[in-house]
């Protein structure tokens, strides 16, 4: 993995035309601004890991047993 | 006026409209259902929740009250979060947790870093992502929050 040290207003280079600009540094965040073509698609990556996990929700076949091992696993047990 | 559907796991129910709850923005990945149902498994207090698609009928969520699996739980919902939905208190947020359920159970995971968010008077809500600072991950497997059936014996 390429490692990079950029101060505010600097820039890194991706390929012919993609280029990422720090333009502001906080105190544990970075903002950047990010000039790319069109088609390529560019999303914060936790957004991509909710949207699989969401997927495997939806696609879980659930089985009459698993539902009643969750309908009977009291969670207010004291 | 009386619709019927087709539900995932609860057999075929009726609504009227006013029992929806909307996702302006959808689920993640979900980004184009908007109308969902909320509905109980069974009536008992500590029952699952499934959030139903009124518009998917194959599209259902199994959803678990994060404050039973974890008390202490402390989502820092965002001004931005607050303010989407309409409430800047917090105190009319309704919070829910989606589950990956396998099998073995033992396998099941809960998403507590990013819960449904749903104004409990206008039936507004958003899936939110909390930050990645307050210790909440995508998969926390469910056999640690949830206390075991058989630890008397």
């Amino acid at each position: 993995m390429l490692i990079l040290q950029r101060r505010k207003g600097e820039s890194i280079q991706i390929g012919e035309d993609i280029t990422v600009t720090v333009t502001e540094i906080g105190t544990d965040r970075v903002r950047l601004a990010i000039s790319a073509p069109r088609d390529v698609s560019i999303k914060r990556t936790e957004l991509l890991e909710a949207a699989q996990i969401n997927q495997e929700a939806a696609d879980t076949a659930l089985s009459a047993s698993a539902f009643q091992q969750l309908l009977k696993n009291p969670k207010n047990k004291e | 006026m009386m619709k019927k559907i087709e539900t995932k796991y609860c057999g075929t129910i009726t609504y009227t409209p006013d029992e929806l709850i909307r996702f302006p923005d959808g689920l993640f990945g979900f980004e184009g259902l908007h109308d969902f149902l909320l509905i109980r498994l069974e009536e008992d207090a500590a029952s699952p929740y499934c959030l139903q698609s009124t518009e998917d009928p194959n599209v259902a969520f199994i959803m678990l009250d994060p404050f039973d699996l974890v008390p202490d739980y402390a989502p820092d919902l965002s001004d931005e979060d607050c303010a989407r939905l309409g409430d800047s208190t917090g105190e009319q947020i309704a919070l829910y947790a989606i589950c990956v359920l396998r099998e073995p159970m033992s396998e099941s995971t809960v998403n507590l870093r990013c819960p449904v968010a749903m104004h409990m008077e206008t039936r507004i809500a958003f899936q939110v992502m909390l930050g990645g600072d307050n210790g909440y991950t995508f998969r926390h497997k469910l056999s640690d929050l949830v206390p075991r059936e058989d630890s008397s014996c």
